[in-house]
């Protein structure tokens, strides 16, 4: 995997208190797409199973979405349920947002959560999750 | 599904080392209870997270992952026998495995 640089910026006046990041092959996540591999609702919310089929690149979602929750879980540096973490792509605004419950701000202590997506030229797909508070 | 028998218990084995075998591209022969998940087989949480779907569907459970998760933080699963015992606990007590002493 080769990243040469990566940069987030984001207004906040909150404090950043953790942060994770993960990295998968897109193409692992092509079998999801085909119905060669099942989609596990353990991981993946009926939501999101929506959401990345609505993509142009559903491998890529699902890739990305499977990054955020691994992130997610080092981040907070305890088991979570991935198929609560959720991740979506806003087309308007050209970045991804992530939903969690609000039972898990509370268990984490966060007021907010971020999520940066990045794919590299080796068809790697990198999330950074940042917790703030 | 509580009380799971000898011939329960040998299917599970089969499925996992089955599994890994055509995950892994390898041979069924060269995969035994102290083959290491992460050395040996090039295993990660991806592969363990979609073997675990294969098992929940096959027996019909009823488990969260962070159920498992906890679990695995006291007893962790870094070899196919661990991951056949850890499977067939799942199988057995589902999301009741964080109060099962293994």
């Amino acid at each position: 995997m080769v990243i040469t640089s990566s940069m987030l910026s984001f207004n906040t006046n909150k404090k950043l208190l953790a942060c994770g990041i993960d990295s998968e092959h897109i193409e692992r996540f092509t079998r999801l797409c085909t119905g060669e591999k099942a989609l596990s609702p353990l991981i993946f919310s009926p939501k999101e199973i929506e959401h990345c089929f609505s993509l142009d690149n559903p491998s890529i979602g699902f890739c990305a979405s499977f990054c955020c929750k691994e992130a997610m879980y080092k981040a907070c540096k305890q088991p979570i349920n991935f198929n609560t973490c959720e991740l979506f792509w806003t087309p308007s605004k050209e970045k991804y947002h992530v939903t969690l419950p609000n039972d898990f701000y509370l268990e984490h202590k966060i007021q907010e959560a971020i999520a940066q997506v990045e794919t590299s030229s080796a068809k790697e797909c990198i999330v950074t999750v940042f917790l703030l508070g | 599904m509580s009380g799971i028998n000898e011939s329960i218990v040998n299917e599970i084995k089969d499925l996992v080392i089955n599994y890994f075998s055509e995950e892994c591209d390898i041979a069924k022969e060269n995969i035994n209870d102290s083959t290491n998940i992460i050395e040996e087989l090039e295993g990660d949480s991806l592969m363990l997270l979609s073997l675990l779907e294969v098992v929940r569907k096959k027996y019909n459970l009823s488990i969260e992952l962070k159920t498992l998760g906890k679990h695995l933080i006291k007893k962790p699963a870094n070899t196919v026998g661990e991951v056949v015992k850890l499977t067939t606990a799942i199988v057995e007590h589902g999301d009741n495995i964080i109060n099962v002493e293994l």
